[in-house]
C-alpha cells in the first residue's frame, strides 16, 4: 500500500488528494511568497483521524501543515515540499455551549459566523476579530493571540481559552485545562503546574494540532456609547490614550491612521472609487484637510449591560477628554462604531477588500506588539519606509486591556501579485519593518516570513522554544520551518 | 482567442482569499454562514470553491500550470449560479469569470468535449400556434431546457390571457454552447437566431425558462426586440386556485440571480391563492438546485436534497419554481428523501 492509499484509508477517497487541483489551490498565498509544492490535501473529520494521520506522517517522515478554513492568506501555514496539508474545515462541530459556566467548546473547523449563530439565543459571544465570517475562531483568532473588539477590556484572544486538546508529534493525544481531568468539564484553564494550553497559543501548529478547545463567553453588553478623538500626530496621543487605557475609562480603544478604519457608511469620497477602493494616502490627507479632520484618530467606546453604568463611566471619560481640550471628531456614521453590528458581514467587505482591491490583489497585515509609549519613535519612520518603497501603508492600533500594558500596531500594506517588481518590493519592505520593529523593541508574535531576524534579536528563547518542539514533535513534522523551529540536525 | 489575458489576470488578483463565496455572509442571523456552493459543498476542498478557481485560474493564465482531468472537473463541476458573486463583498468582481475563462480556454485547447456533456438540444415540436401575424414570438427552445407538454402548458396561460404571439420553433438559443465555454459555435448560433428573428419580422420574444431568458436577454443583442419572461404576461390575470396551501418559491439563479427576478413568481404564486412562506435560503441567497442537464447528478442531488430540507423546515406543503428542469430535480429528492412535500413548476398551476 502506498502512502496515498494509507491517507485513503484513514479519511476515504473523498477527503485525501494529490490531484494538481487540489494541490495548486492550496498552494496560494496574498503574501509576497510562493508556497512549496505538498504531496497531498487531507481533511479529517476527527481527532482520532488527525492522530492516525500524525502517526503515519511520522512514521514517513512526511510534514504536515494544518489549516483551519481553506487556504492562508497571511502567509503563516504555507505548504511546504512533499509535505501534507492538513484542511481542518470538517472539524466544525460546537461540542457544547455552557450558557452557565459561560464556556464553548468547539473544533478548529467552527468559523467566526458559525459561533455568532449559535451564541445568539444566549446573548452572549466569545472573541471576534473584524474579519471575514468564514474563518476559524481558534486558528485565526484565539490561538493567534487575536485582537478582537474586546482586546481593550480583556486582553489578546488568547484570554478566552480554557482548555485544549491537541495532537502531538508524536500522534498522542494531549488536554489541558479543567477538561484534561474531565472531558465534559471545562471550567478553567490551568492544571496543577505550568500553563501547558500555552504551549499551544501562537504556535501555528508546530507544537500540536488543535482538535478541540474550551472558549470563554461573554455577555454581549446592549449599552454603548463611543467617540472619536482627533490628534494631529502620533506622539500627541501617546499620554492621553495610555491614561485612558490605564484608568478603564474605555472598553474600546482603536487608533488609526487615516482610512484604515473609514467604512462604507462614512461620507467619504466614494465617487472617485466606486465605494471600496482603498485610497492613496495624499489623496486621503488632501479629503481629510477640506472636512478638518486630523491625520490620526482614535475610536473609544464604553459597553454596559445597564445605562447607568454607561453613564457613570462616559462622564468621568468626557471629563477627562474636554479637560485636556481634545478634539472630538464628528464619526457617527462610521461602523467601527458599531463594530458588533457589521460582525456577520465581516470587515473584509468594508476595509480588507478595499486594500485588495487598491493595487491588485496582494495584501499584507505586518504587526507588532509595543507599548503605547513607544508609539511616537517607532510608528511614523514605518509610513516613511512604506513611501520609500512606493507604498501607502497605513496603520492599526489597538490597546491591551485590561490596563493598556501594551497595544497591538497592526500595518496593512496593498500592492499588484501579478507585478514581480511589486512583490519583490512588498517583500523587502517586510523585512525592513521586521528589522525596525525588533530593533525598536517591537515584539513580532504572529509575521514569521523573517523568523531569522527575530531570532537573532532572541537567541536563548528560541533555543528553549527548540527543545521544546523536539520533546512534543520530534521528527519536526508539524508545520516545519514555520517558525524557524527545525533542529540543526534536521535542516 | 477571445480572452484578454491581462485584464482577467488583473481581475482574478481582487480575490482577497476571504471565502465569503463558501456560504451565505448576510444578515439576518439565521440565514448567515448556510452552505451556499453546490460543488464546494459537494467536494469539500477549496478547489472547488470560487476562491480555489481563482487560484486556478491564474495559475493557467501565467503557465505555471495546465489542464488535466483534476482541474477539468473543478472547471466543469461549478454550477455557475451566480452564488459566489453574491456574496462576494468585492465590488466589481465576479469569481464566475475563473470558471468561464478556463472553459473558455478548455474548448480552446480540444479539451472540454472530454468531459462536459452536452445535453440533447433537439427542438422542441409545439403545436401552439395562436396568432400567425403578430410580432410577438414564444421561443419555443430545445429539449435541454423543457418538453412539448410544459410548453403547451404556457402557451395555453398566454393565451387565456389574451397575449398574441406565434411560436418561434425549431432552434435552440445556444445556452449549452456558452455554459461549455464554446464561445465561437454560441455565436453562430446567436447570429443565425438573430437573423430569423428579424425575418420573421418579431418585434417582442417571450421565453419561458429561466436559462433561455437570461442568455436572450443578456448575451444576444436584439436591437428592437423586446426579451420578455412569460410570467410577465400573467401578471394580474391569474386566478385564485387554492386556498390554505402553505407554498414555497425556489428562486431559480438564472432568473433571480442573473436578473433579479425575485418578486413577480411570488406575486403569481399567491395570485393563485398559495399562502407564501420563504425558505431560509432565499432570493439572492438561494441555493441552486443543480438542475441542469450539463451538471454533475451527485451535486445537484445534494444541492437540491438542500432545498428540500429548506422548505420542509419553512413548514410548505408545495415547493414552486419555474422550469422544467429545476421542478424535475427538486422532484426527484423529494422523492428520494421521502419527503411529503408536493414540487410544481409554476407553469403547470397556471
Amino acid at each position: 500500500m502506498d502512502f496515498a492509499e494509507r491517507f485513503i484509508s484513514i479519511v476515504g477517497k473523498k477527503h485525501f488528494s494529490t490531484e494538481l487541483a487540489v494541490i495548486e489551490a492550496y498552494r496560494d498565498t496574498l503574501f509576497p511568497v510562493d508556497p512549496e509544492e505538498p504531496f497531498g490535501v487531507i481533511m479529517p473529520e476527527t481527532t482520532e483521524q488527525v492522530v492516525d494521520i500524525v502517526k503515519l506522517c511520522n512514521e514517513i517522515e512526511m510534514p504536515i501543515v494544518p489549516i483551519a478554513v481553506g487556504a492562508p492568506i497571511n502567509g503563516m501555514n504555507l505548504p511546504v515540499k512533499n509535505g501534507l496539508v492538513m484542511d481542518m474545515s470538517r472539524m466544525n462541530k460546537i461540542h457544547d455551549i455552557d450558557p452557565d459556566t459561560m464556556v464553548a467548546v468547539i473544533e478548529p473547523g467552527v468559523t467566526i459566523g458559525q459561533m455568532i449563530k449559535a451564541l445568539e439565543p444566549y446573548n452572549l459571544m466569545t472573541s471576534y476579530p473584524n474579519s471575514s465570517p468564514p474563518v476559524s475562531v481558534l486558528a485565526n483568532i484565539i490561538f493567534l493571540k487575536g485582537s478582537g473588539q474586546h482586546i481593550t477590556k480583556y486582553g489578546t484572544a488568547d484570554y478566552y481559552l480554557q482548555g485544549v486538546e491537541a495532537v502531538l508529534g508524536t500522534g498522542e493525544i494531549m488536554k489541558t485545562g479543567s477538561g484534561a481531568l474531565d472531558s465534559s468539564d471545562w471550567h478553567f484553564r490551568y492544571c496543577l503546574g505550568p500553563d501547558l494550553s500555552g504551549l499551544f497559543i501562537g504556535s501555528l501548529g508546530t507544537m500540536g494540532i488543535v482538535t478541540k478547545a474550551a472558549v470563554k463567553l461573554a455577555p454581549i453588553c446592549p449599552y454603548t456609547w463611543s467617540v472619536a478623538l482627533g490628534f494631529d500626530k502620533i506622539g500627541d496621543a501617546v499620554k492621553p490614550i495610555n491614561y485612558i487605557g490605564k484608568m478603564k475609562m474605555a472598553d474600546y480603544i482603536n487608533g488609526q491612521y487615516w482610512y484604515t478604519g473609514v467604512s462604507a457608511d462614512t461620507d467619504y469620497p466614494w465617487e472617485v472609487t466606486g465605494g471600496k477602493a482603498a485610497l492613496p494616502l495624499d489623496y486621503m490627507d488632501k479629503w481629510r484637510e477640506s472636512k478638518g479632520l486630523t491625520p490620526v484618530w482614535f475610536h473609544l467606546a464604553i459597553e454596559g449591560i445597564d445605562e447607568r453604568e454607561v453613564a457613570v463611566r462616559r462622564q468621568m471619560l468626557e471629563e477627562y477628554i474636554d479637560g485636556l481640550g481634545i478634539k472630538r471628531l464628528d464619526m457617527s456614521n462610521d461602523s467601527w462604531y458599531h463594530v458588533r453590528d457589521t460582525q456577520i458581514q465581516g470587515t473584509i467587505s468594508s476595509v480588507a477588500a478595499r486594500f485588495c482591491r487598491h493595487r491588485g490583489g496582494g495584501w499584507s497585515s505586518l504587526v507588532f506588539i509595543a507599548p503605547v509609549k513607544k508609539w511616537g519613535e517607532i510608528l511614523d519612520p514605518v509610513i516613511e519606509m512604506g513611501r520609500k518603497y512606493g507604498f501607502d501603508p497605513t496603520y492599526l492600533l489597538k490597546v491591551f486591556g485590561p490596563y493598556a500594558h501594551t497595544s497591538q500596531c497592526r500595518f496593512v500594506l496593498s500592492y499588484n501579485k501579478s507585478d514581480p517588481d511589486e512583490r519583490a518590493r512588498a517583500k523587502k519592505f517586510t523585512q525592513e519593518f521586521t528589522q525596525h520593529a525588533v530593533a525598536n523593541g517591537g515584539v513580532i508574535h504572529r509575521q514569521t516570513l523573517q523568523p531569522g531576524v527575530v531570532m537573532a534579536h532572541q537567541p536563548e528563547y528560541y533555543a528553549l522554544l527548540k527543545q521544546l518542539k523536539k520533546i512534543v514533535d520530534p521528527k519536526c513534522i508539524l508545520n516545519r520551518g514555520v517558525l524557524g523551529l527545525v533542529p540543526e540536525d534536521q535542516e | 482567442m477571445t480572452i484578454e489575458k491581462e485584464k482577467v489576470l488583473k481581475d482574478l488578483g481582487l480575490c482577497a482569499r476571504c471565502r465569503q463565496c463558501r456560504m451565505v455572509c448576510e444578515v439576518p442571523i439565521a440565514t448567515t454562514m448556510l452552505p451556499i456552493c453546490p460543488s464546494g459543498e459537494f467536494y469539500k476542498f477549496d478547489t472547488y470553491f470560487a476562491s480555489g478557481r481563482v487560484t486556478l485560474a491564474k495559475k493557467i493564465l501565467l503557465g505555471k500550470i495546465d489542464f488535466d482531468e483534476s482541474i477539468l472537473r473543478a472547471v466543469y463541476s461549478c454550477a455557475l449560479c451566480g452564488s459566489c458573486k453574491q456574496q462576494c463583498p468585492i465590488l466589481n468582481f465576479d469569481p464566475m469569470e475563473a470558471t468561464t475563462v478556463m472553459r473558455e480556454l478548455a474548448v480552446e485547447k480540444g479539451l472540454a468535449d472530454s468531459i462536459y456533456p452536452m445535453p440533447d438540444t433537439t427542438p422542441i415540436e409545439c403545436d401552439c400556434a395562436a396568432c400567425a401575424d403578430s410580432d410577438t414570438a414564444l421561443f419555443v427552445g430545445s429539449q435541454a431546457q423543457s418538453d412539448a407538454e410544459t410548453v403547451k402548458a404556457i402557451a395555453t396561460a398566454l393565451k387565456k390571457a389574451s397575449v398574441c404571439f406565434k411560436p418561434f420553433a425549431g432552434a435552440d438559443a445556444g445556452e449549452y454552447l456558452l455554459r461549455k465555454g464554446d464561445i465561437k459555435a454560441f455565436s453562430a448560433i446567436k447570429e443565425s437566431n438573430t437573423a430569423a428573428f428579424k425575418a420573421a419580422g418579431i418585434k417582442k420574444l417571450i421565453a419561458h425558462d429561466p436559462m433561455t431568458y437570461k442568455v436572450l436577454k443578456q448575451d444576444y443583442v436584439l436591437d428592437g426586440i423586446e426579451v420578455v419572461f412569460y410570467l410577465e404576461l400573467l401578471a394580474g390575470k391569474v386566478e385564485a386556485k387554492v386556498s390554505g396551501v402553505k407554498a414555497t418559491y425556489h428562486d431559480p439563479s438564472y432568473l433571480g440571480r442573473y436578473l433579479g427576478v425575485y418578486d413577480l413568481p411570488r406575486a403569481i404564486i399567491t395570485a393563485l391563492g398559495y399562502e407564501l412562506v420563504e425558505m431560509v435560503r432565499t432570493k439572492e441567497n438561494a441555493m441552486s438546485s443543480g438542475a441542469f442537464p450539463d451538471y454533475i447528478p451527485a451535486v445537484a442531488d445534494l444541492a437540491s436534497k438542500t432545498i428540500i430540507g429548506d422548505a420542509e423546515q419553512a413548514g410548505a406543503q408545495v415547493l414552486i419554481t419555474v422550469g422544467r428542469n429545476a421542478a424535475v430535480q427538486l422532484q426527484k429528492a423529494a422523492q428520494q428523501l421521502g419527503s411529503a412535500i408536493v414540487v410544481k413548476d409554476l407553469a403547470t398551476l397556471l
